[in-house]
């Protein structure tokens, strides 16, 4: 793909749904390490952890993918008038709001 | 045993990503190579292009092998932290974990910025991209070295 405007859009959308998924639970499947199987049912505790990271990236690339396709429609003037910065500042956008949700783990609440 | 020997490798392919991302982002703000022979000039005066595909090849193949001993750190590490009362370290790794992703969906702009349109006119977004992107792998190798130190696999 060399439409620098359909790239951006897949980065600040696969991080921002990414981030959505975790922070509100979304999560289309879930690992369970110690019987080491991927499912979409809810388990009992006993099961042990379950891990969602793996779901909310799958989630994150494709929207992330939906997107960045549905920016190919939009004018590659539009995209100009935007510049080329745009993408990096909105991961940066992204990151900050992730360590002000994470901040939790370091102000003993 | 087989844990120990990916976490080796993925620590050691970290390494090597940094030094390849470093020697980009200094090189991308210092701007046009300078002569001289003190480090500082030497480590800046790089083909900065030929770092890119280096960078994603090993960007991805640090988070391939980092998903797949993710779920020892969630077993054995993870819960000795949480028995040890120590949640910054937890929330350290959360934040790498996150992080790292965020580093994986900037690549495809970081790459277009470096090998497709390396017009003068995306010089900002090319050091702000390559600044995101090892600023994600310092804070990755940081907190994996200390994790791996408090409780290794």
């Amino acid at each position: 793909m060399r439409n620098p405007l359909a790239l951006g859009v897949f980065a600040v959308v696969f991080a921002g749904v990414y981030l959505a998924s975790f922070i509100n639970g979304w999560t289309a499947f879930r690992f369970y390490p110690l019987s080491n199987t991927f499912t979409t049912a809810d388990l009992p505790r006993t099961a042990g952890p379950a891990m969602g990271w793996y779901a909310w990236i799958v989630q994150g690339f494709l929207a992330g993918m939906v997107a960045s396709l549905l920016a190919l429609i939009i004018p590659t003037s539009w995209g100009k008038r935007l510049g080329s910065s745009w993408t990096a500042v909105g991961i940066i956008a992204v990151t900050a709001f992730m360590f002000y949700v994470e901040w939790h783990w370091f102000a003993g609440k | 045993m087989t844990i120990t020997v990916l976490l080796l490798i993925h620590g050691l392919m970290a390494m090597l990503l940094v030094g390849a991302i470093t020697h980009q982002l200094i090189a991308a703000w210092r701007g046009a190579p300078k002569p001289g022979a003190r480090f500082f000039n030497r480590l800046a005066n790089v083909s900065t292009t030929t770092y890119t595909n280096a960078v994603i090849i090993l960007y991805l193949c640090v988070v391939i092998g980092g998903g797949i001993i993710y779920p020892t750190y969630v077993i054995d590490v993870k819960a000795s932290l949480t028995d040890a009362q120590m949640l910054s370290a937890i929330g350290a790794f959360e934040m790498k974990e996150h992080a790292a992703v965020f580093g994986l969906a900037l690549l495809p702009t970081y790459r277009y910025f470096w090998s497709v349109d390396t017009s003068p006119a995306h010089a900002l977004a090319r050091k702000l991209n390559t600044t995101v992107v090892a600023a994600v792998v310092w804070w990755s190798l940081g907190v994996g070295h200390i994790l791996n130190n408090i409780k290794g696999l």
